[in-house]
């Protein structure tokens, strides 16, 4: 296994043992009750991916870069001063079965980032087994990241294990968000893929603060009207932040409902034949959490409706947080 | 004997709290998606192969198996209890989970005495554990009776479903309203379907516990702020 660095880095800024993670099978939430599965079998990785983030100044850079396999980042641009971005992307082209991903961020003490990718992830058939990734994330004191990833999308047969594992120091800030569907078979018809699972555990302080587990089956009533809703799409942003009280998530829906009014005939569901073909608003949901934080999830139809959801609640952030515009993805 | 504490454990009529909570159903009597007979049992359905299903049938079992008293089980039930905390995203769920809970420890300490309710009732006081109601349903459960006779898991969970399926049905036929047959309906066809829930989550795969049903989840959130409430959650 070689590691690629990186051309361009900067010399780091702190000594790069700074950016260690924890060593393997003891990740961030190592301690939990119930483990579970492990996402990567071995060192056979398909792509592996590790960045680590560091206050310079009055921004923030990549101190640590490595990569190998499946995975690459691009070069960090910066849309916002001195909160860089960072685009990961897949040259393999997408997800096949028994494929194992796995990325590392690091964002040190006071420094910031955010993470996207370059195009949507699709997983094909994985008859050999799930399609597996894993996303550890370690956030010091102060820090924070955003993650906003393009939509996930799962064709027929697809079956793919998502696990990401955050470590946040009590005053540091994340958010995760997802889009999910479904592939489209070449005559227009919907794929139905076998199971999409994405579990994501996050301590704070070294407490474990949220669980949260999405599971869709199309073929256990995966689209009946608990699952999504007759939708085609899911959205999810889940947000861990001192900032986000009662106050913050009550504004925050304020915001969302003001923006995004529930379907007209006030149902969520949709009875897919008699609507074939038109686009209903989507539904949203926001809830604090246990932890200062909140969930936001939305149904719908398409991922630009999906996508908008979440910009509005990112962008909300940004705005009353930290005086920064709108999330600006830049697609190299 | 054993059937009478399952009688009483189940009882509808146990003042848990359960007559006010809805676990989201109200969401969707508000959005008119559930409306009568046939899309309240296909809503409860979903409820139980979801919801009921992927945690709380899962937190029963997990509490039943650690209930022996040993301090490796007390501390297994710890951390459940700090899962279920981290896993009940929607507000309502997990304030609903923590006030039944915390009832029926109450309820339990006075009807259902064990070492195990004395050991998580004290873990509560001290604010170790925040005191969740599957946990506390199967801990009143699984404690010896009078003849030291215990309740099993597998009865524990089909109980467990059954009586949170009767509570919310009940709920519904007042909500809705339905007619009392209606709901008996219901129930009869519910009833056909919880031992299959009851051995699949025995089955299930650890990765799923606390697996939501998103627009589940959705409608559990958008209660929170519906107006002209019935229900608490």
């Amino acid at each position: 296994m070689t590691a690629e660095a990186s051309e361009s880095l900067p010399p780091p800024a702190e000594p790069s043992d700074a950016c260690a993670v924890s060593p393997a099978g003891q990740g961030p939430a190592g301690g939990a009750a119930d483990p579970g599965e492990r996402t990567t079998a071995g060192p056979r990785l398909t792509g592996e991916l590790r960045l680590c983030v560091a206050r310079r100044g009055a921004g923030s850079v990549a101190v640590e870069q490595f990569h190998t396999g499946s995975l690459r980042v691009l070069r960090a641009h910066y849309p916002d001063a001195g909160h860089p971005a960072f685009t990961v992307v897949n040259p393999g082209g997408g997800y096949l079965g028994g494929d194992a991903y796995s990325t590392r961020v690091t964002v040190l003490a006071g420094a910031s980032a955010l993470l996207t990718t370059q195009s949507a992830t699709k997983v094909y058939r994985t008859p050999q087994g799930p399609a597996r990734a894993e996303l550890l994330i370690e956030l010091g004191p102060g820090s924070r990241l955003e993650s906003v990833p393009d939509a996930l999308i799962a064709y027929r047969d697809a079956t793919y294990h998502q696990d990401t594992l955050a470590d946040l120091a009590p005053d540091a800030s994340l958010a995760l968000a997802e889009v999910v569907t479904h592939g489209w078979s070449p005559d227009g018809e919907p794929f139905r893929f076998e199971e999409v699972s994405l579990r994501t555990r996050v301590q704070v302080g070294g407490r474990l603060a949220v669980v949260d587990n999405l599971l869709i089956r199309p073929g256990e009533g995966g689209v009946g009207p608990l699952m999504l809703g007759g939708r085609s799409h899911l959205g999810s942003l889940l947000v861990v932040d001192p900032r986000a009280d009662d106050a913050a998530v009550v504004a925050l829906r304020t915001l969302i409902a003001d923006r995004f009014p529930a379907p007209l005939d006030g149902r969520a569901g949709r009875s897919g034949a008699e609507q074939a073909g038109s686009r209903a608003a989507p539904l949203v949901g926001v809830t604090r959490l246990a932890v200062p934080g909140f969930a936001l999830r939305a149904i719908a139809d398409s991922t630009e409706d999906a996508e908008a959801v979440i910009r509005a609640a990112l962008d909300w952030m940004r705005a009353a947080w930290h005086g920064e515009g709108p999330v600006s993805l830049r697609k190299l | 004997m054993s059937g009478l504490t399952l009688l009483q454990l189940t009882d509808s009529a146990l003042p848990t709290g359960a007559f006010s909570h809805s676990f989201g159903l109200e969401a969707y009597l508000e959005s008119g998606e559930v409306h009568d007979e046939p899309t309240l049992l296909a809503w409860l359905e979903g409820f139980l192969a979801t919801q009921l299903e992927r945690i709380d049938a899962v937190a029963v079992r997990r509490t039943v198996r650690a209930s022996g008293g040993s301090s490796a089980g007390l501390a297994a039930i710890e951390a459940l209890d700090a899962e279920l905390t981290a896993l009940l995203v929607p507000a309502q769920l997990r304030s609903a989970s923590l006030k039944m809970g915390r009832r029926m420890l109450e309820i339990a300490r006075e009807a259902f005495p064990s070492e195990g309710v004395a050991q998580y009732s004290q873990a509560v006081a001290d604010g170790r554990c925040g005191g969740h109601y599957a946990i506390a349903f199967a801990l009143a459960g699984a404690g010896p009776d009078h003849t030291g006779h215990r309740l099993d898991e597998e009865t524990l969970v089909e109980a467990y479903l059954y009586s949170t399926l009767t509570s919310l049905t009940y709920n519904a036929v007042r909500a809705i309203p339905l007619g009392q047959l209606a709901g008996q309906r219901v129930l009869a066809s519910l009833r056909a379907q919880v031992p299959a829930a009851v051995v699949r989550s025995g089955a299930a795969d650890p990765r799923h516990f606390g697996a939501a049903a998103p627009a589940l989840e959705i409608h559990q959130m958008r209660h929170e702020h519906q107006r002209a409430r019935m229900f608490m959650s």
